[in-house]
């Protein structure tokens, strides 16, 4: 049973078509920014059915095992993440995991990057690596900070099913001064986990050609291309989860599409930064918002 | 025989004798280390499940044999790592310090007794001085000596306290005290001052990273890396289970010291280009978790800070082992000097890349098991709205140390090759059980929680029932059904016709100018203003309590040095002006 929800529904299977339809909404949203048609619904199953059908290369000096491993990890981790968020939402109850257990496989695919990029002996892959490693550095610290004013909010709970629920009895944290900050710093964090400008400072293809996966092709590819997918399909729903009390209605599925689109916008209105930019920002003022978000909701605001 | 004879008596006999080999028969101190190893083992498994000594002198729960278990076990595996490590013409005397580590460690978990308690206690810390002192590094031989020496005072002054509130018995079983008034604050620090220098909390850490770079191998990851983190813990635990029942104020002491221990020697650790002392800051910066666990004062946070003193023991003297191995082998531990090493150390980088992800606390390894159970002990600790900073400070420096072995794994294991080490070879001997069962235990308690660690912390720590909400063995199951079906679908896409080439840099040739070698990765974190000055305080060794303490007797050595010059006239001044003080005070009486 639980194999099948893993495989089909609500885990890999269920996500990949979620983040198919929202890989295209990126396009299609992105496209009418830049005043262009934008492409077809099934084109990002075009480019998926291509990538797979590519020859595998594999850079001379390279280690195989990790180098074809990795994106694999990362595929497997968030097919996990999506079980336990979906299954979560649907049932209001906790399931497998907990928040933090979301919080730690979510950093598998950031980990499975930068292996990838170490085990590339590319140099500009090595830089993406670290480049990556710092992106993730600079915006966990807000991150965690937001997320303890969910928690706070929510009297303490961990359980994803709890804050659900507890947001669907007594009202979202969004409706707080606290929870507006924290929802903010929190859209910051994930435009950086989704590695999109301006903080996509890891790939950035101008200047180091997509960095940690410059030496990647074929299927090996497609899933690191399937696992950013997947990241902007899976965190705008955790946004949604932790702030608005998750998807319960139809409503909801206007939320989550709206949140999409905010990140969306963010991407198309934004140069990239540079990485030390991206650590005083995140390190500075974001912060200091966050940690005044959690006084408040500490003060009950 | 009897569980006690077995973990102390026997181990110490055998170091006695190892004291009388004659140097050319190394490999048999390192036999007798070995038995006395198993020795400690058997007298573990003999105690099963609890064990009481008629003498009223030693007796052990069933956590305390599980320690005196697993100290013999890593005790064993260091052993035969050491006699491929260390070869013919190391002392001799090695063994028989190593037996009497054995024998200190299992004296320290089994005393009921204040007296028995203190000896071992003191054992330790001179076999550990004498260990590091054997390889020729007598600074830090004296440092690690003053430190964990100097502790004992504390210890011994903790201890007489105990005996003067508690019931007046030397015992252990009698004692239990609130934790009010200014004499048990004082009795209650002395004791942590014991167990921070042991375990290596902050401020009484600085032995650990010097040793952990200069000291044999074998000696840096059996003592500073595991057994002092569990004979130290054990104390923690024994001060706020057993002894105090500790307020709100004495756990926020607690949770403070552990998360500015995670944080400054996380942050300490990424800068580091030494392997061996990177490593050695996180055998400092993973005390933290165990510090602010058993400070939550809950069942949770306890039984979390002790699964993580376990689980950090495991994988930290792996670490530390495997690193050697690099170190020996590729001939340096200097970061910058290695690279790709991948490809010639097959055995050591896998299990290098395991423990080292579950150090930095990744699902579903045994470091997240530890760390999830303490996040949730942190969650419901008290004081109610401080634990926002504590559970901070553990996730984010759960980051950081992923951040600083991702710079260890990119700079010795991957990345392009360095000129230096394109040669070096793994060809392992006995130094295989340590780096294969280790990684596997890893794994195990990650996996496989409820069989393995929760029945023991369940009896250990009472009240603890694990949280229903993280099913490893489930989550672990899919993620490797996951994995799996991605390895299906590059088979069926035609993995095997992977064609290997050149690596592209834009169309550039690839020179040996360009290799990225990792040490440089958080540079730009070093460069950030705050970072630089703390950096460059931590250089000059403000935050070593050690040099700190020794300059200021030093500046009171030279003021006295100046007052006694030696000359005569200036003892008569000297003479006189006393006396005239002196006549002073008489007439104002």
């Amino acid at each position: 049973m639980i194999i099948f929800e893993y495989f089909f529904y609500p885990g890999i299977l269920f996500a990949l078509v979620v983040s198919l339809a929202v890989s295209w909404i990126d396009r299609k949203v992105s496209a009418l920014v830049q005043w262009r048609v934008g492409p077809p619904v099934m084109q990002p199953v075009y480019d998926l059915i291509k990538l797979m059908k590519k020859e595998t290369l594999i850079p001379s000096g390279a280690s195989p095992v990790v180098f074809l491993l990795a994106p694999a990890f990362s595929f497997a981790a968030l097919g996990l993440v999506s079980l336990i968020l979906f299954n979560s939402n649907l049932y209001a109850s906790g399931f497998i995991g907990d928040i933090l257990v979301v919080v730690y496989l979510l950093v598998v695919p950031v980990f499975s990057l930068i292996m990838a990029g170490a085990s590339s002996a590319n140099p500009l892959a090595s830089l993406g690596a670290s480049r990556e490693m710092k992106t993730a550095l600079s915006y966990e610290l807000p991150f965690i900070l937001a997320l303890g004013v969910v928690i706070i909010k929510t009297g303490g709970a961990l359980d994803i099913g709890e804050i659900i629920s507890v947001q669907r009895l007594s009202g979202p944290v969004i409706y707080s001064l606290s929870g507006i900050i924290a929802f903010a710093v929190v859209i910051l964090c994930f435009q950086a986990k989704m590695m999109q400008v301006p903080f996509d400072i890891s790939e950035a293809e101008q200047e180091i050609m997509g960095g940690a996966i410059i030496e990647y092709s074929g299927p090996p590819l497609g899933f690191f291309v399937v696992s950013r997918w997947m990241l902007m399909a899976l965190l705008p729903l955790l946004a949604v989860i932790l702030f608005m009390g998750g998807i319960g209605s139809f409503t909801g599925v206007i939320k989550y599409i709206a949140v999409l689109v905010i990140a969306i916008l963010i991407k198309n209105t934004n140069p990239r930064l540079r990485i030390n930019q991206t650590l005083r920002l995140f390190w500075g003022p974001v912060t200091l918002a966050a940690a005044a978000g959690v006084l408040l909701a500490l003060l009950g605001l | 025989m009897m569980p006690v004879a077995l973990a102390i008596y026997v181990p110490i006999f055998l170091g006695a004798v190892a004291a009388f080999l004659p140097g050319r028969f190394f490999k048999v101190g390192g036999v007798l280390a070995a038995v006395s190893a198993v020795s400690a083992i058997a007298g573990a498994v003999r105690g099963f499940p609890e064990y009481v000594c008629p003498s009223g002198l030693f007796a052990g729960g069933l956590f305390s044999l599980v320690l005196v278990f697993l100290a013999g076990l890593f005790s064993l595996l260091v052993a035969l790592y050491s006699i491929e490590y260390l070869k013919e013409g190391y002392p001799v005397f090695y063994w028989s310090l190593f037996c009497w580590m054995t024998a200190s460690a299992s004296g320290v978990f089994l005393s009921a007794h204040m007296f028995p308690f203190l000896i071992s206690w003191g054992i330790s810390g001179v076999v550990l001085s004498l260990l590091i002192w054997q390889a020729g590094c007598v600074d830090i031989g004296k440092k690690t000596l003053i430190i964990v020496g100097g502790s004992d005072a504390f210890l011994v002054l903790g201890l007489m306290g105990l005996y003067v509130i508690g019931s007046g018995s030397f015992l252990f079983s009698g004692i239990s005290s609130d934790l009010g008034g200014p004499f048990r604050w004082v009795i209650f620090l002395s004791l942590l001052v014991a167990a921070f220098a042991k375990a290596g909390a902050m401020p009484f850490h600085t032995w650990i990273p010097d040793t952990a770079r200069d000291a044999p191998a074998p000696v840096a990851a059996i003592l500073p890396a595991c057994v002092d983190k569990l004979v130290g813990i054990y104390l923690l635990k024994l001060i706020v289970t057993d002894w105090f029942n500790v307020s709100a104020g004495g756990n926020t002491v607690l949770m403070a010291t552990g998360s500015i221990t995670i944080i400054a020697a996380v942050f300490m650790a990424l800068s580091q280009h030494n392997l061996r002392r990177l490593l050695g800051y996180h055998a400092v910066s993973q005390v933290g978790y165990m510090v602010i666990g058993l400070g939550t004062g809950n069942a949770l946070g306890i039984a979390g800070g002790l699964l993580h003193m376990i689980n950090n023991s495991i994988y930290k003297q792996g670490l530390f082992l495997a690193g050697s191995v690099v170190e020996k082998k590729a001939g340096s531990a200097m970061l910058e000097k290695l690279g790709g090493l991948f490809k010639n150390f097959p055995v050591t980088f896998a299990s290098f890349t395991i423990m080292a992800v579950a150090i930095s606390g990744l699902p579903p390894l045994n470091g997240f098991v530890s760390k999830w159970i303490v996040y949730h002990g942190i969650v419901s600790s008290q004081p109610s709205g401080l634990w926002i900073i504590w559970f901070t400070a553990a996730l984010f420096g759960s980051v950081l140390t992923l951040a600083s072995f991702v710079k260890i794994t990119h700079a010795a294991f991957l990345g392009q090759p360095s000129s230096g080490t394109v040669t070096a070879r793994e060809k392992l001997g006995w130094e295989i059980p340590a780096l294969v069962l280790l990684p596997l235990m890893c794994i195990l308690i990650g996996v496989f929680p409820q069989y393995t660690v929760y029945p023991i912390l369940e009896i250990a720590v009472p009240g603890f029932a694990a949280p229903a909400l993280w099913q490893p063995s489930i989550a672990a199951g899919l993620m490797t059904a996951g994995v799996a079906l991605v390895l299906l679908i590059y088979l069926m896409t035609g993995v095997k016709n992977m064609r290997k080439s050149g690596p592209y840099i834009g169309g550039e040739k690839l020179t040996p100018q360009m290799r990225v070698s990792g040490v440089q990765f958080y540079t730009t974190i070093e460069n950030i203003g705050i970072f630089k000055k703390m950096y460059g305080w931590a250089e000059r060794k403000f935050f070593d309590i050690y040099e700190v303490l020794k300059g200021f007797i030093f500046y009171l050595i030279k003021i006295l040095r100046w007052a006694h010059s030696g000359v005569l006239s200036v003892y008569l001044i000297w003479m006189l002006a006393g006396s005239v003080v002196v006549f002073y005070i008489l007439l104002l009486k």
